[in-house]
């Protein structure tokens, strides 16, 4: 039965692996040597195409060669306008934590003469851990194991997680950070060790995004009340409390200390952050207006009669915004899940199967629903839930990671349902097929607003990666190395759908077949 | 080592002594305490950031009130028809302190009170619906906590007031349709007919109250009837019943309407003067209308659009969706009677009145984005808050498995709000059409009149605002309200005003329509321009015939 697990489980992991080394992006130069390993090139496609890849990438460049947390002039070029000029220092607008995670993987690649390749390797590395923590949760939830393995492929190639695989950006990352969470507390034993960990990564995810402290806040919540017992007995309420939840806070220590003096080194604050200070495009350190990020209450600015009506807290979220940051993110064709990954919203049955057999034990589950809607409804406030230019609704890569879980719920409790199946196959079909384009072409979909500004009309939506398709524009080093050997890039996309979509089907009918049923 | 990381300690558990709090719930009690304290922190923030008296209304609303004890011809005709009277009889006790005039206090006071009677209405709804503490403390919390509504409570603005008598009349409209006591519905009645005395959303609910009472009443004493009575008796019956217990809600219910009618018919001799009069909605919706500013009449997806969004822009789209994800719930609910359900329909009144209001062009919102850039009436969304806030606390308690994640974003959504100080109400009243900035012209007067003898003539139903803002007291001016006073300046207005504010050439501003062919206008230079009014001055040659003091006493000027 051992030796079963782990055949299956190699099989899926080599298949997502492989999957992923066709679409890793790259070409080799006239040269015949790979590109982008020392020229900042930032060609549409490539792993470059991105301001927001190149300023985190730039700094991890830095640590690793200069030992330093600024950028030089070249870096600052290539950065901007993910950038800040403070304190005559330019640097990165993100906070530090992908590029601290990629300096050894940096490191290592200029070892072997290729440090962009093994940086951005992280990503893809991070991508297929998501996929097995993925599977892992799902079984602990009593899914099924071949339900597991579908929610993980489902989360990886049926979302927009597969076009950021390819990236250096934050949101494997933020993935690993919240299944491991996830697996946390779903280990019962509120332990020293279990807390600690738990501290440690949501330090972790305070360094690599800001909004991840209010992504994983449920899970610490959760863990601190876990270290509080009340109990009513006969003539007295007896309170145990477990002092080793202080350990949460310990563990928080070591990144809190790394993000204050990160902030102190460029900053001479430690608490002040470059987001805070905004953005400039280089060689300028004239504040950049950011449109998207404009408030919409443009009107304001016209009238001399404004008073002056601030918050003290200033937090980059407006409820204003809520009404269409959900048709953004959850509807419209711009990226809304409903267009590119529908698949997600059946996870929503998973809930509800989940939901109705635990019973009372609904703790993890009620965390679960906490990131889904805190991540949902914190970047529907979001000036930009757009992304800037992007593929899909990248923000909520972390909610469609527990809605992926979730469907691995749904698979396993409705897997005699023949309707229920069919559905899942075909919308599992469109999403792959939808991600796939734009894994293999582009991530840099202009918002609406944005391309009907251009001069040059461009689509918006998908529609864009389909002619990027047509015209062989691809940043696949796969591709690009057997492109000039007459190999379409249509054809390649074509193969990879056929094998993503066999492997859905083949397994989802191994899932109905298979016996296991819903714990 | 153990017991020192796992400290465990108890506490006994102690009949409590019986005292007053054992004796009532004292969750309210708490609640008003806290929701004071709140309402009370608001006013002062809003004050102190000048917010308070941004809205153009609300400066009109406290005159009024101030007309009533002060001017040159003080009493109650002052309340006028524009608006129905009970805010303006509500500010009376204390807007002749000109702190509280000043200070917009006379008119957030009723809003203040409202502001937690709604919320301990909305707890007391919950409770009747059988929802327990968590949904019902969760209610509240949505209502009270929301940034529009703490705005609004702390002007002179009359929709807090409305959505206290509202949702009371409602309330006991669900306690009547619960136990059947004619007390609630009398209750229900009395309230009802206060919401009809505030604003016209109230004459809407009354019908519509007086709708659900007669089916409840007719059906009830239908099915009661047994079977082995004839149909057309148990029809009967049925229609008998409901024709008494309609007749006697409407009698208290509609009191008030037929007040606001007499009071039209013996001061403006015509019953229908608020609605047809030259000052009334429908009128200004008129000139609107000419101008292309209308789109919604006549157009009911747009009429549904429109005031959809304002609800989702007060209220937050995201507790919007939820609340009404809760007010499903509640209608599917097959413990809950049918009666009682009927009843809660009632709380969807202002979404429909407010619909049929823009459809028929009888009413104007303005959403940025959607209708021009700019807003203006957007706080009209805020009346279904406390429906959304139902709802929400129905779902949290029918929900009870996901009820903490949904806490959280709840709460996360609010915070997110008030943080981020983000409030459409609070727009519309600082740059939105709503605003009227009218300070070059009450700072004029403020400086020059205050010093110096003489009236202002102005008319109130346009220039309001100016009056309040230049701080001057209501005796300096002569408006149209002022009887022997404004008859005797729009035939010689040099016998009687020093100043005149007035929209040169705007036949809508009554000064001008009053006094463009007046003679003494020539003795005027104009000494300011402005986008609002111009400000004329009587030449000093001609100052040595003017009338500077009161003149007519209080039997003349009737």
């Amino acid at each position: 039965m051992k030796l079963d697990k782990l055949l299956t489980s190699t099989i899926y992991i080599l298949v997502v692996v492989f999957v992923c080394l066709t679409l890793v992006k790259g070409k080799y130069n006239i040269e015949g040597k790979l590109d982008y390993q020392s020229k900042y090139n930032t060609t549409i496609t490539g792993p470059f195409e991105a301001s927001n890849s190149t300023s985190r990438y730039v700094l991890t460049e830095s640590i690793a060669k200069f030992g330093a947390f600024n950028f030089n002039e070249d870096q600052a070029k290539f950065a901007s306008p993910d950038l800040t000029f403070y304190n005559g220092k330019y640097f990165s607008i993100f906070t530090p934590g992908v590029s601290f995670a990629g300096v050894p993987f940096y490191l290592l690649g200029t070892y072997f003469g290729m440090p962009q390749f093994f940086t951005y390797m992280s990503t893809v590395l991070f991508a297929v851990i998501n996929v097995i923590l993925i599977a892992i949760i799902v079984r602990k939830l009593g899914g099924n194991e071949i339900a597991g393995w579908l929610s993980g492929f489902i989360f990886l190639f049926a979302t927009n997680a597969i076009v950021y695989a390819f990236s250096y950006t934050q949101h494997h990352l933020t993935v690993v950070l919240v299944l491991l969470s996830t697996l946390n507390i779903l280990n019962n034993q509120r332990s020293f060790t279990t807390n600690l960990s738990l501290g440690l990564i949501y330090g972790i995810g305070a360094l690599v995004d800001i909004p991840n402290i209010f992504l994983l806040a449920p899970f610490i919540i959760y863990a601190l009340f876990e270290n509080i017992k009340i109990r009513s007995e006969e003539n007295k309420y007896v309170f145990n409390v477990r002092l080793n939840g202080g350990a949460i806070v310990i563990g928080m220590l070591p990144m809190v200390l790394a993000f204050g003096i990160y902030n102190h080194e460029l900053t001479g604050s430690y608490v002040k952050l470059g987001q805070s200070i905004g953005r400039v495009v280089y060689p300028s350190d004239m504040p950049v207006v950011d449109t998207l990020n404009a408030p919409t209450q443009s009107i304001a600015s016209q009238s001399a009669t404004i008073l002056d009506f601030k918050s003290p807290i200033n937090l980059p979220f407006s409820t204003r915004k809520q009404l269409e940051g959900l048709n953004v993110l959850l509807i419209n064709n711009e990226r809304g899940w409903l267009q590119y990954s529908p698949v997600l919203f059946l996870g929503i049955l998973g809930f509800i199967s989940i939901l109705k057999n635990k019973g009372e034990d609904t703790k993890a589950v009620n965390i679960l629903i906490a990131v889904v809607l805190i991540n949902i409804l914190l970047y529907s406030m979001f000036g930009d839930p757009w992304g800037g230019w992007a593929f899909g609704a990248r923000y909520l890569i972390p909610a469609a990671a527990v809605m992926s879980v979730m469907i691995g719920i749904a698979l396993t409790a409705l897997k005699k349902n023949w309707l229920f199946i069919f559905v899942f196959i075909v919308i599992s079909a469109y999403s792959m097929g939808i991600n796939l384009l734009g894994a293999s072409t582009t991530s840099l979909i202009p918002p609406k607003q944005e391309a009907e500004s251009l001069n040059t009309h461009i689509p918006y939506t998908y529609e864009l990666n389909i002619k990027y398709l047509q015209a062989d524009a691809s940043g696949s080093l796969f591709f690009n190395v057997l492109g000039g050997n007459g190999l379409k890039l249509v054809d390649l996309v074509t193969l990879l759908f056929i094998f993503e979509f066999s492997v859905v089907a083949i397994s989802t009918l191994a899932l109905v077949r298979n016996s296991q049923h819903y714990k | 080592m153990k017991n020192i990381l796992n400290p465990s300690f108890s506490i006994p558990k102690k009949t409590p002594p019986k005292t007053f709090f054992n004796r009532v719930d004292v969750i309210p009690v708490f609640l008003v305490i806290i929701l004071s304290i709140i309402s009370i922190f608001c006013f002062y923030s809003f004050y102190v950031n000048k917010l308070g008296l941004s809205y153009n209304d609300a400066r009109s609303h406290l005159d009024i009130g101030r007309r009533v004890v002060e001017g040159l011809k003080p009493g109650l005709a002052q309340i006028g028809s524009v608006w129905l009277p009970l805010p303006h009889l509500l500010m009376v006790p204390t807007v002749w302190n000109d702190f509280m005039w000043h200070t917009g206090l006379a008119g957030a006071l009723p809003n203040m009170v409202s502001y937690i009677a709604t919320s301990i209405i909305i707890y007391a709804y919950l409770s009747k619906l059988g929802v327990r503490l968590l949904g019902r403390l969760v209610g509240v919390l949505v209502f009270a906590i929301n940034l529009n509504v703490l705005y609004l409570q702390s002007t002179a603005m009359t929709e807090p007031l409305l959505m206290a008598t509202m949702t009371a009349g409602c309330f006991y409209l669900l306690v009547w349709s619960k136990n059947g006591q004619m007390v609630d519905l009398i209750k229900s009645a009395a309230w009802i007919m206060l919401s009809t005395l505030t604003r016209y959303d109230g004459w809407f609910l009354a019908i519509v109250a007086t709708g659900i009472i007669t089916i409840k009443t007719a059906v009830t004493e239908f099915l009661n009837r047994t079977r082995e009575q004839s149909l057309s008796k148990r029809l009967r019956a049925g229609y008998s019943h409901a024709e008494g217990v309609g007749i006697l809600f409407m009698t208290l219910a509609f009191f008030g309407i037929a007040l606001w009618f007499l009071w039209n018919l013996l001061i403006f001799k015509d019953p229908f003067y608020f609605a047809s009069g030259p000052f009334s909605a429908k009128s200004q919706q008129d000139q609107l209308y000419a101008a292309g500013n209308l789109p919604t009449k006549h157009n009911l997806m747009l009429s549904i659009k429109m005031y959809t969004y304002a609800t989702v822009y007060n209220s937050g789209t995201f507790l919007t969706a939820i609340g009404l994800v809760g007010g499903i719930l509640l209608w599917t609910d097959k413990r809950l009677s049918w009666q009682l359900k009927l009843a809660t329909l009632s709380m969807l009144t202002p979404f429909v009145f407010n619909v049929i209001s823009l459809f028929l062009g009888q009413s104007v919102i303005f959403v940025q984005g959607l209708s021009g850039n700019t807003w203006f009436n957007i706080r009209y969304g805020i009346l279904m808050l406390p429906s959304i806030a139902i709802g929400i606390g129905y779902l949290i308690d029918k929900l009870q498995k996901i009820s903490w994640p949904l806490i959280a974003v709840i709460v996360l959504s609010l915070a997110i709000s008030l943080t981020s100080a983000d409030a459409v109400t609070i727009d519309d009243a600082r740059v939105g059409s709503s605003q009227k900035n009218v300070s070059e012209v009450s700072g004029y007067l403020a400086d020059h009149a205050k010093n110096q003898k003489g009236f202002i003539l102005i008319s109130v139903a346009s220039h309001d605002a100016i009056l309040f803002s230049s701080g001057l007291p209501m005796a300096r001016y002569i408006h149209e309200g002022t009887g022997a006073y404004w008859e005797s300046a729009i035939v010689a207005p040099d016998r009687w005003a020093r100043w005149i504010i007035m929209r040169t050439n705007d036949e809508n501003d009554l000064t001008w329509r009053s006094i463009k062919n007046a003679p003494g206008l020539v003795k005027y230079e104009k000494v300011g321009e402005f986008p609002f009014a111009d400000i004329y001055k009587l030449k000093d040659e001609f100052l040595f015939d003017l009338n500077t003091e009161p003149v007519y006493s209080r039997r003349e000027n009737k």
